[in-house]
This record gives C-alpha cells, sequence and structure tokens, in this order.
C-alpha cells in the first residue's frame, strides 16, 4: 500500500509535472505568468482528479474496513475483513484480521478470566468473609489473650513481688539461721566449758565436804578437850569452894582463939581470898570453856549442816554436771542440725534470688507477650479492616468482573 | 578503940542473915539430907556429919514474905547443900545457906542505929521478941542477927505445935 500510495502520488505528481512541462513548452515565457493561474488551475485540476481516483480506490477499501469495523464495534467479533490486496490495505485488513482474532481471542480470554475473576472474587469475598469472621474470632481471642496477657503480667509481678519478699525473708533466715548457728556453737562450748567447771566444781566440793569432815573431827576432838576442862575446872571450883570453906572455917576458929587466933585469921583470910580468887578464875575458865564448848557444839552443827549442805551441793553440782553433759551433746546435737538447716537456708535463698531471676524473666516475656499480643490485636484489627476492605474489594471486584464480563457479552465470538 | 564484933553473915531465901562469929561452930557441905516428914517448915531435915546428926533448919519458909513463893523442899537427891553449924550446946542445929559458899562472908557488924526499923513479917518465937534482929555491916549491907538460943527455941516450938496438931489430928 505504501508503494500503491508512493507510486499513486508519484503518478500525480509526475502527471503535474507533465502537464506543467507541457504548459511550459506550450506558452511562451512572456505568457507563462499569465498562464500561471491556468498553470496552477491545471495542476489543481490534475491533482484533484488524482485524488478523485485515489480516493475512490482507496476509500473503497478503507469502507470495507469502515464497515467491518462498524460491525465489529457493535460486537460481533467473528466478522473479518475481506480484502485480498497486496497493498498497505490489504496488509491493513490482514493486520485487522490478526488484531481481529487477537482481540477475539483477548476478549475470549477476558470474558473466561471476567468468569473466573467473578467466581474468584466471589470466592473471595466469601472466603474474605470467613477470613473476617475468623479474624473477628481471632480478634476477640486476642483481646482475651491480650487481657490474659496483662493479668498474668500483673499476676507475674505480683508473684515477683512475693517471691523477692520470700527471697529477702530467706536471705534473712539465712543470715540468722548462720547466727544462731554460731551462738548455738557458742552454746555448747560454754556448755562443755560449764561441764568442765562443774566437774571441777565437784571435785572441789568434795575436798572441802573432806575437809569439813576433818575439821569437824579436830572440833569435835577439841569440844572433848573443852570438856576435859570443864571437868578439871570443875574440880578446881570444888576445891576453891572448899578452900573457901575451909578458910572460913579457918577464919572462924581464928576468930573463936581470940588474940591468939588473929594471925591464923589473917591466914585464913588470904587463903579465903585466894580461893575466892581461884574460884572466880575458874569460874572464868568454866564459863570460857563453857562458851567454847557452846561455840564448838555450834561449829561442830554448822560444820554438819555445811557438811550436808556440801554434800547436797555436791549432788546438785553433779545432776548439773549431767545436765550440762547431756546439754552439750544436745547442743552438739543441735548444732549439726543448725548447721544443716543454714546450708538448706543459704541454698534456699539462692534458690529464691534464682527465682526471683526466672520470675523477672517470666514476667519481661509476659509483658513482651502482653505487647505483642495488643499488637497482634490491633493487627488483627488492622487485618479486620483490611479483609474488610478486601471483602469490598472482592465485592467490588465481582461487581467489575461482572460488569466486564456484561461488556464482554457484547461481543459476539461465534 | 572500939572493935565491931564479927558476924558470919549469909543468904537464907531472899534475906540475908548472920550470926555472930562466936556462935559459929564450922560451915560444911552437907552432902545428903534427909527430910522429916510432918516436920514444920522451919525444919529441912536431918543429916549425919561427922558421926553425929545435925538438925537442919530452913530460914527462907518462916521468914520470906508472904508474896514470894515458898522455897523447895530439901530432898535426899538434891546436890550437896551448905549449912552453917552452930556452936557449943546448939552444935546439933544447922542454919541451911541457900546460895554458894562465896555468898558466906565475914565482916563487921556496925553499931546498931536507934529506931532501926524492925521487919514486921518475921516470926515471933516463944519469946515476945524475934529470933532474929536487924543489923547493919561494915560494907553498908543489912542482914539479919539471929539470936541462935531464940531460933532453937523457935524451931522447938514449931515441932511441939506440929506434934501437937498430929496428936489431936
Amino acid at each position: 500500500m505504501q508503494l500503491k500510495l508512493g507510486l499513486s502520488f508519484l503518478m500525480v505528481a509526475l502527471l503535474v509535472l507533465a502537464v506543467n512541462t507541457a504548459v511550459t513548452r506550450i506558452v511562451p515565457e512572456e505568457n507563462l505568468l499569465s498562464s500561471f493561474a491556468g498553470l496552477v488551475f491545471a495542476d489543481v485540476l490534475v491533482a484533484c482528479v488524482a485524488a478523485w481516483v485515489l480516493s475512490r480506490f482507496l476509500t473503497r477499501q478503507i469502507r470495507q474496513l469502515v464497515s467491518a469495523t462498524a460491525v465489529i464495534s457493535q460486537g460481533d467479533l467473528t466478522r473479518k475483513v475481506e480484502l485480498s490486496s497486496r497493498d498497505e490495505i490489504g496488509e491493513l485488513a490482514k493486520s485487522f484480521n490478526a488484531m481481529l482474532a487477537s482481540l477475539l481471542n483477548i476478549v475470549f480470554e477476558v470474558r473466561s478470566t471476567s468468569e473466573q475473576i467473578f467466581d474468584s472474587a466471589q470466592a473471595l469475598s466469601a472466603t474474605a468473609g470467613n477470613v473476617n469472621s475468623s479474624t473477628r474470632e481471632l480478634a476477640t481471642a486476642s483481646r482475651t489473650i491480650a487481657k490474659g496477657a496483662e493479668d498474668q503480667v500483673a499476676t507475674l509481678s505480683r508473684a515477683s513481688d512475693l517471691t523477692r519478699e520470700i527471697a529477702l525473708a530467706a536471705e534473712e533466715i539465712a543470715l540468722k539461721a548462720q547466727s544462731a548457728h554460731r551462738s548455738v556453737r557458742a552454746a555448747g562450748e560454754r556448755a562443755r566449758a560449764s561441764a568442765d567447771d562443774a566437774s571441777r566444781a565437784k571435785a572441789s566440793i568434795g575436798e572441802i565436804v573432806e575437809k569439813i569432815q576433818q575439821a569437824t573431827s579436830s572440833v569435835e576432838g577439841f569440844r572433848a578437850r573443852a570438856l576435859l576442862i570443864n571437868t578439871t575446872v570443875d574440880f578446881i571450883t570444888q576445891v576453891a569452894h572448899q578452900t573457901h570453906l575451909l578458910a572460913l572455917n579457918a577464919d572462924i576458929e581464928a576468930a573463936r582463939a581470940g588474940e591468939e587466933g588473929r594471925g591464923f585469921g589473917v591466914i585464913a583470910e588470904e587463903v579465903r581470898k585466894l580461893a575466892e580468887e581461884s574460884r572466880a578464875f575458874a569460874e572464868q575458865i568454866q564459863q570460857h570453856s563453857q562458851m567454847i564448848n557452846s561455840e564448838s557444839a555450834s561449829v561442830i552443827q554448822a560444820m554438819k549442816e555445811t557438811t550436808v549442805t556440801a554434800i547436797e551441793g555436791k549432788c546438785v553440782v553433779e545432776s548439773a554436771a549431767s545436765a550440762l553433759e547431756e546439754i552439750s551433746a544436745t547442743v552438739l546435737a543441735t548444732l549439726e542440725r543448725v548447721r544443716e538447716i543454714t546450708e538448706l537456708t543459704v541454698t534456699q535463698a539462692r534458690g529464691a534470688d534464682g527465682l526471683v531471676k526466672t520470675i523477672e524473666e517470666t514476667t519481661k516475656i509476659a509483658q513482651g507477650n502482653a505487647s505483642g499480643t495488643v499488637e497482634t490485636s490491633a493487627a488483627i484489627h488492622e487485618q479486620t479492616a483490611a479483609m474488610t476492605e478486601m471483602s469490598a474489594s472482592a465485592t467490588t471486584l465481582a461487581r467489575t468482573s461482572d460488569h466486564l464480563k456484561d461488556l464482554v457479552t457484547i461481543f459476539k465470538m461465534d | 578503940m572500939l572493935t565491931l564484933p564479927r558476924v558470919l553473915h549469909f543468904p537464907a531465901g531472899d534475906r540475908r542473915f548472920s550470926l555472930p562469929i562466936e556462935a559459929v561452930g564450922e560451915i560444911a557441905e552437907i552432902r545428903a539430907v534427909d527430910p522429916v516428914p510432918g516436920a514444920p517448915a522451919a525444919v529441912a531435915g536431918l543429916a549425919e556429919f561427922r558421926g553425929r546428926i545435925v538438925t537442919l533448919l530452913s530460914l527462907a519458909g518462916p521468914t520470906a514474905p508472904a508474896a514470894s513463893a515458898p522455897p523447895a523442899p530439901l530432898s535426899p537427891f538434891d546436890a550437896p547443900v551448905i549449912a552453917v553449924l552452930l556452936a557449943g550446946p546448939l552444935a546439933h542445929l544447922g542454919v541451911v545457906v541457900r546460895g554458894r559458899a562465896g555468898e558466906i562472908e565475914i565482916s563487921r557488924q556496925v553499931p546498931d542505929e536507934p529506931n532501926a526499923a524492925v521487919p514486921r513479917d518475921l516470926p515471933v518465937g516463944p519469946g515476945p521478941r524475934p529470933f532474929a534482929r536487924a543489923i547493919r555491916l561494915e560494907d553498908g549491907r543489912s542482914a539479919l542477927l539471929i539470936n541462935p538460943e531464940d531460933l532453937a527455941e523457935y524451931a522447938t516450938g514449931q515441932i511441939r505445935e506440929r506434934v501437937r496438931v498430929a496428936e489431936r489430928g
């Protein structure tokens, strides 16, 4: 076609040129200017004729194309352009037919695709609806999980606080157990020392009892000597008494003798005074002896009582020593128990610390879970909104595909 | 210079009695005194001393104030008593000393004071006067000076009265 049009336009141009040449040749030069109009008129006329011829030729094929296009525009895609020319219009017709075939395929594909799209849109809408409802359920569950996660965080926080308090209490118990261990050990050492002291005290009391008994024996011997002194003093007193009586009698005889008995009376008086002094001293000795005897008796009694008390004290000390021995053994056993308890409490304190750390980590995880749950919930909300939009879009797509299918149905394809 | 008479004074009951030194025979320690049943209170009992029987008189009962408690009667189981045995014809009589031997002393009698008060509770002997009178010793203490004969008569009168009562009744 392009060649044909080219040739046509060349022919027209040659024709015009030929005309011009002819005119030029024909017409003298001094009449060229005045023949110009005629020339131009001739050229235009030739051009018009050529154009009319070409247009009639071209138009006829183009009209075919146009009519075919009009039919196609009505939707009948089965109509082909029946042009077998070899020019460009024929090529155009061929291309048009090819385009029509392609368009038919396309429309067919579009229809089938639109149907598929419609079906998919329907399914997508249904699925979007299901997903939306599932998402709503998921959102509800997520809210529930978020609430639970928040409650879990709160519970874990309380548990963490309680565990921290327990850990502090365990640590304090461990410290007190260690202090108790030290105290019990010190008590055991004191009990052992007291038991040793009690044993020494028992031995000392035994020695004291023995010495008191020895002293009692000595005092009893001393008292016996005092009794002997009393006996001697009694004898002396009796002698003094008799001497006094003798002196009195001598004095009486001297008085009866008169003047001759004066000297004898003096002697008798002196003897009587001596006897009186002896009696007085004997009386003093007896008083002292009685005092010594009485005090010795008191001392002996006190020593005996002291001995009894010391023996009782020895028994008490023995009992105390036995009790201290038992206490020492019990304290040692208790010390061992306390040591075990101390170790257990230290282990417990360490475990409590670990538990606190674990709970804190769990709390952090729970907090993360809660945050994630909140985010998930928000995401679900967004998803719900997106699903809603998708559902709406699916609906729109279904409508669009339906509309497209309706549009496609305009085309006749078979 | 006037020589004050010497007396032997001794306690008997609540009072202090004395005897002229010449009237005292001996001061003896009597181991055992045998009480005489039915005898008057003035008769403490009988004792054997150097082979003779001595009647011991107790001056605590008869001469004690009425308000005071009567002395306990002597018994053979009591400790030896000290008695002042009279001399001369009254050597069979003796006066029981209610005290220690150390309380028997020899002192001098100061002259009698005129208008000296006589204890009203002294027993009256057969005679118009009591067998003892108050004197003062040189150391200022007071004592009752016994008249041995009046004392003997007093004791004898007491025994006779007791016998008479016994015979009567």
